[in-house]
Parts: structure tokens; C-alpha cells; sequence
């Protein structure tokens, strides 16, 4: 079924494991070498960004022949182009495993993006033939992106594979008429909740370490999704939009009591089972969704201006941090305020003072037009936004 | 270089959970002693949970909103509340900020210092941007700098390097060198280089090559004088960007002359490629073979035109081109990564 060695990925999952054990100090270094020596992982994965730069120059081979295939053609029409592009598609596909099978990529940056260049010129070329309208379109994404996640354990694809699994839940709604449309929250919240259980019972069986990334980043999806199904901010204004129901501003929805309710719970319940079962993964979903409910209700009930509620917010949230950094100062109820991880300080500060340089205006407002610093470099320029 | 593998790991983070049952199969092996397997065991069941990202995480959105939100609040209210309360009120956030910082650092070293605890950053952080809000506010409505317009984002400027020496902080540095460039006239933040800065224009591209040899010096300096040594890739990480994409503009904008800039582009990057190297820094290597292979480019591209200009043969040379650099590339990124990972 999958197109990786599975005793390499099983090698490269007990050396993760592994590697964590010796990270935490439970393991002398002298067994965890031994353990390398057992279990041997013959895949070609490069460094990180050695393997951007495989991805990059990939998609940049593919494009290029692509268009030398057109530019032979050019003469022919559209649905031969097409027709071409499948054609490419199955050619991508073949190098692709070939690579896996033969060059042992494993998540080298080429794998990656041949197997995305075969699944987009396989769709485009298929929905352009067909003429495939949103529903079709969205069963061709979700066939297709099944593949590739079940074939090449490709997380991105096990996403897109769900969000297009919610479009033909979404437009088979619509196409079945006014009645079943007024369920449709409703229909995506129960399809979202079936996913995440179904998740739950896979990531349980042993063998689960060839999908378990996959399989988290999909329930994930499904907290999320299942979150979205039942915001108020998301059912209003799309059944607005869809369904032409001209509300006015001050005006409900049928039900909308309930999806208040909805956008205000989810997120509790998230958040709470994420501290009762110590899931950081739930706790940080839920935490990313109560910024969901501000926003929620500061889009129906503005009292204050945007201002105000950013300087309130970030007061409360310093004030939140601050005590809850006091409150673990020492390690309470299995929580710590102390980084277990692995990589140290200074590499994660040099990423996020990255985030800093761009997220703050380090720049004072309105120093003026010109600038007159720099002498050396003949006046500095003035075309440079503050 | 140490913090890259560990950038690496930390991008690369899949929430590790340990699992039992693999052990225990390493244990039956005999890989792993019994004390080990106890220890995993036991801390299995006893195991922490961190939450110090997201309590920093919160920190960090907390200290955004409340100074952008005092930063709009300042840009509305500019009229009408009374400035001096304004002002008032902004000194106070500044200086009970700045004066926390003091009273809890450690002391000062030219080695890296850690921060005292969790808040420490982030309140230094609200310290510095409450402080260039207020210097900026000052500016706009009493003139404090007079036309001298540059001394008004100098004298910030001088204050956050000296913030971030002083308290050892990598974030507030990297904004300091925001603030330099801006006191040049140009944006160096990752997201607007490309797009906020007017690369046509003749004195940005001086400014720009200068300001980057700027930082490839401050770098190569705070290795040799090994002061606050990890401050070193922030200078050469916005130093390399900021030079390559200097010259890279040169090359495009001076076209009548381009090869001597070529020439240039060359030479950097065979003293970047070096200095990866020596480093075995990965992300380097990418970055100097990606701005190699734009300058490259450019120049095959215009001796394709000289050759025969939109000539239908010359396309299909030039589509040839990518398929084949490209290939080539891979190639050698692919040795490269073999080599920095033998040595």
C-alpha cells in the first residue's frame, strides 16, 4: 500500500523514539547507538533546507518541460493541451516512484514535489476535460489526494483530502435542495466528529507509526472543522451569502442561539480536555479558537473601538501569562512552565526574534519624509515605508 | 553551526509521545538495560507536561496587541485627549518597564545571558516599542529633533542596540537593525524587502550594498571579538540578504555594465559558499545557490537575447536551460549535503 520501505519508516520511528529517550536523559548515549546500528534507515532525506531547495528546483524542472511539451503542441487545442497534461502526469507519477523505489527518496524535497506536480496536472487536466463543476472538482481532489496520502504518507495530502471531503459534503448539501441546505452546520459538525473518532480508533492500532503524522495533522482538521461547522460568525454569513437571505446588520439566523452556544463552548471544551488529558495539541487548538470567539462577538458587538480591545486583550493576556508563570513556578498537576524540548534556547529565539523584526513597527511613526542620516551614503533614500 | 541543526529540529517538531511498547521491544532485544526501561517508565507515568511555549506564545501576542493598540490609539487620539496625558501615560508603560528590566537582569556579560525568567523578554520588549512610540510621538507633536529628521530614528535606534546589548536580547537586536536600515532609507524586514523598497533607483542599491557589508563586517566582528557571540547570525543572516539582493538589483538596474556586477556577485558568493561551508550551515548554502542561480540566470538569458532575439529555437533553448540547471543543481545540492554531512 504505501510506497516507502514500511521496515524503514518502523526503523525510523524507533530511532525518533530513540532520539527522544536520549534527549530527556533516559537513555546513555552507548544503547542509543546500538539501537542506530539495529535498526538502519536507508532513506535519502536530506537536511531541511537542502530539501526546499530539492522542492523548489523540482517544481522548476517540471514546469519547464511541461512547457516544452506546449510549445511543441501549441498548435493543438485546449483539450489536447489537456490530454498533454495528463500524459505529463503519468509521466511524473512514474518518475516519482522511481525515485522512491530505486533512490530511496523519503521526504528529500523531490518526492514532495513530484508527487504534488502529478496530482495538480492530473486534476487540471481531468476537471478541464470533463468540464467538472464544484462538486465534481472537489470528489477529483479528494479521490486524488486519498492516493497520495495513503500512498506516500504525505500529511499535506491527508489535509487536502479532508478539506475536499467537507466541499462534497457542502455542495451535495446545496444540490439536494432548501431543506437539507438548513442542516448543513450541522451535517459538516457530524461528519467533522466522525473523522476525529475514526482517526482516534486508527491512531490505536500498533502499526500506526506509518500514518501517525498524518493521522494528527487530520484530527486537528477535525477539531477545527468541527469548530467552524458551528460558529456563529461562519453559519451566518455564509448562509448569507449562499443562500441570498438580504439580513439586515441587527438581523439572526434560525437557530442562532444555538451557534452562539456552539461558538462559545467548543472552545471551553477543547481547551478543558486539553488540560484534563494533558494534550498540548488540544490545548493549543483550544486556545487559537477563544481568539475565535473574541472576534466573533467584537464583529457583532463593537462597543469599543479596535484600539481599545487590542490594548485591553494585550493586558489581559500579559496579565494571564504572568500569573500563570508564577502559578508553575514549581511543576503543578503534570503541568511546567520549564521548555522540555529538544532544541536549545538560542536557535528558537533566532526564529522568533524574526517574528519580531516583522511583526513589530520598530520604526518611530512619522519621523518625517526625508531623511537626512547617512551622510556616507549620500543622504539615504526616501522611497524606503516606514 | 550548533543552533542551525537545532532550527532544524525544531521546524521539523512532531509532537514526539514516547511509545511503551517500543521500548519494551528494545529492552527484549537487549538493546536497552533494564535501569533504562524503568526510567522511561516511570517518567512515562509521571510525565510533565510543558506549556512554556504557550504561555511565551501568549506573552508575545499580549505585548503585540497592547503596543499596537497604544500605537493607534496615540495615531487617533493625536488632537483631541490632552498630549500630555498621552505622553503621560505611554512614559509611565515605558519606564515601569524599562525599570523591571533593570532591577531583575543578571549581570552583564559579553557571553550570551540568559533571561531571568519567562516574562523578562517580552517586558523588554513592550519597553522597547512603547519607548519608539513615545520618541515618535514626541517627534510629531513638539518637534524634539527639529527637521533633523534622522536624528529622530538615530536616537531610537542607538537605544534598542544599546537594549539589546545591555539585556541580551536577540529579538530587540534584530529590530535594531530594522531601525538601521530604516535610518538609511531602506526596509529590511523578511516580509517587505522584496516589495517595500524601490529597487530601481540607484542610491537604494548603494545604500543597500553598503548597508550589508555593514553587517557581514558586525558579524565577522562579533565572532573575532567573540561578543555576545550568537548575536552573529542575526547580523549575517540580514547582511547576506540584504547584499545579494543589492547586487542581484545592481546587475538589473545598471544593465549596460552588468557583468562587472556579475563579476561582484560572483565573488560574494564564493566567500558566502566558503563561509557556509566552514560553517556547515545549510540554510547559507541554500541561500547563496538560489541568489548564484537568479544572477546566473539573467545572464544566459541575456546572451540568449543577443543571440537571436525572441527567436522561437531561442525559447526552447532557454525552457532547455531551466530543465537542465536545474537537474544540475539538484545535483550539486545533493553532493553538497553529503559533504557537510561527512565532515
Amino acid at each position: 500500500m504505501i510506497a516507502y520501505s514500511t521496515t524503514a519508516i518502523y526503523n525510523l520511528f524507533v530511532r525518533e523514539q530513540a532520539a527522544e529517550a536520549l534527549d530527556q536523559q533516559y537513555l546513555p548515549q552507548a544503547e542509543y547507538d546500538a539501537i542506530l546500528t539495529r535498526y538502519p534507515v536507508n532513506f535519502y532525506s536530506p537536511n531541511l533546507f537542502i530539501r526546499i531547495g530539492l522542492l523548489i528546483l523540482t517544481f522548476v524542472i517540471q514546469l519547464f518541460s511541461f512547457g516544452i511539451g506546449v510549445l511543441l503542441f501549441q498548435s493543438l487545442s485546449d483539450i489536447f493541451l489537456a490530454g498533454l497534461a495528463i500524459f505529463f502526469a503519468l509521466l511524473v507519477y512514474v518518475a516519482l516512484e522511481y525515485m522512491v523505489k530505486t533512490n530511496k527518496h523519503f521526504r528529500s524535497g523531490v518526492d514532495d514535489a513530484l508527487l504534488w506536480g502529478a496530482a495538480g496536472a492530473l486534476f487540471g487536466g481531468i476537471s478541464y476535460i470533463t468540464k467538472a463543476g464544484d462538486l465534481a472538482n472537489c470528489i477529483l481532489v479528494f479521490i486524488i489526494a486519498l492516493y497520495g496520502a495513503i500512498r506516500f504518507a504525505d500529511r499535506l495530502m491527508s489535509l487536502t483530502a479532508y478539506i475536499a471531503l467537507l466541499g462534497i459534503v457542502f455542495f451535495a448539501c446545496i444540490k439536494l435542495g432548501p431543506f437539507v441546505k438548513n442542516f448543513l452546520p450541522f451535517v459538516v459538525m457530524g461528519i467533522s466528529a466522525l473523522i476525529y473518532f475514526l482517526v482516534k480508533r486508527l491512531n490505536s492500532f500498533t502499526d500506526n507509526h506509518l500514518y501517525h503524522q498524518c493521522l494528527s495533522i487530520i484530527s486537528i482538521a477535525t477539531m477545527l472543522g468541527f469548530y467552524a461547522g458551528g460558529n456563529y460568525f461562519i453559519v451566518r454569513e455564509l448562509s448569507n451569502e449562499l443562500f441570498n437571505l438580504d439580513l439586515a446588520p441587527n438581523e439572526t439566523i434560525p437557530f442562532g442561539w444555538l451557534f452562539w452556544v456552539f461558538t462559545f463552548i467548543i472552545p471551553v471544551i477543547y481547551l478543558g480536555r486539553g488540560i484534563q488529558q494533558k494534550s498540548s495539541v488540544k490545548i493549543r487548538v483550544g486556545l487559537l479558537l477563544i481568539a475565535a470567539i473574541v472576534f466573533t462577538v467584537r464583529y457583532y458587538y463593537s462597543i469599543l473601538a479596535i484600539e481599545i480591545y487590542m490594548s485591553i486583550a494585550g493586558i489581559v493576556l500579559i496579565v494571564i501569562a504572568y500569573g500563570l508563570t508564577r502559578y508553575l513556578k514549581i511543576p503543578k498537576h503534570g503541568f511546567t512552565n520549564i521548555d522540555l524540548g529538544s532544541a536549545d534556547a538560542v536557535a528558537k529565539s533566532q526564529i522568533e526574534s524574526l517574528f519580531v523584526a516583522s511583526t513589530f513597527n520598530s520604526q518611530p511613526a512619522d519621523v518625517g519624509n526625508t531623511n537626512f542620516g547617512g551622510g556616507n551614503f549620500g543622504g539615504g533614500g526616501s522611497s524606503g515605508e516606514f | 553551526m550548533c543552533f542551525e541543526i537545532n532550527i532544524c529540529t525544531t521546524f521539523n517538531y512532531n509532537y514526539i509521545e514516547m511509545n511503551q511498547q517500543v521500548f519494551e521491544q528494545l529492552r527484549n532485544e537487549g538493546l536497552i538495560a533494564d535501569a533504562s526501561f524503568a526510567n522511561i517508565k516511570t517518567n512515562q507515568e509521571h510525565s510533565l507536561l510543558s506549556v512554556h511555549w504557550e504561555i511565551k506564545t501568549l506573552l508575545y501576542l499580549g505585548v503585540l496587541l497592547l503596543s499596537g493598540g497604544l500605537g493607534i490609539l496615540v495615531y487617533k487620539n493625536i488632537d483631541t485627549i490632552g498630549h500630555q496625558v498621552i505622553l503621560l501615560f505611554i512614559a509611565l508603560i515605558c519606564g515601569g518597564c524599562y525599570f523591571y528590566c533593570v532591577k531583575n537582569k543578571k549581570a552583564f556579560s559579553i557571553k550570551r545571558v540568559t533571561a531571568p525568567n519567562t516574562l523578562f523578554d517580552y517586558i523588554l520588549l513592550l519597553a522597547c516599542c512603547t519607548f519608539i512610540i513615545f520618541i515618535g510621538y514626541l517627534q510629531f507633536q513638539y518637534q524634539l529633533f527639529g527637521n533633523r529628521y534622522g536624528l529622530a530614528s538615530f536616537f531610537p535606534m542607538v537605544v534598542l542596540f544599546f537594549s539589546a546589548y545591555y539585556f541580551d536580547h536577540l529579538g530587540v537586536l534584530s529590530m535594531a537593525i530594522v531601525n538601521l536600515a530604516g535610518w538609511l532609507g531602506i526596509t529590511v524586514t523578511p516580509v517587505s524587502v522584496l516589495t517595500a523598497n524601490d529597487f530601481n533607483n540607484s542610491r537604494i542599491i548603494f545604500t543597500g550594498l553598503a548597508l550589508g557589508v555593514l553587517l557581514i563586517a558586525m558579524a565577522w566582528a562579533t565572532r573575532k571579538r567573540k561578543i555576545k557571540q550568537h548575536f552573529e547570525l542575526s547580523y549575517a543572516n540580514f547582511g547576506t540578504h540584504i547584499l545579494l539582493i543589492s547586487c542581484l538589483a545592481a546587475m538589473f538596474h545598471f544593465d549596460s555594465v552588468y557583468l562587472l556586477w556579475f563579476v561582484l556577485l560572483a565573488v560574494l558568493i564564493f566567500y558566502f559558499y566558503n563561509k557556509a561551508m566552514a560553517d556547515k550551515s545549510f540554510y547559507f548554502i541554500l541561500v547563496t545557490t538560489l541568489y548564484a542561480y537568479i544572477g546566473f540566470t539573467y545572464v544566459v538569458f541575456d546572451l540568449l537575447d543577443k543571440i537571436g532575439a525572441y527567436n522561437l529555437s531561442i525559447l526552447y533553448i532557454g525552457f532547455l536551460y531551466f530543465i537542465l540547471s536545474g537537474i544540475g543543481l539538484i545535483l550539486f545540492l545533493m553532493s553538497t549535503n553529503k559533504k557537510i554531512k561527512a565532515v
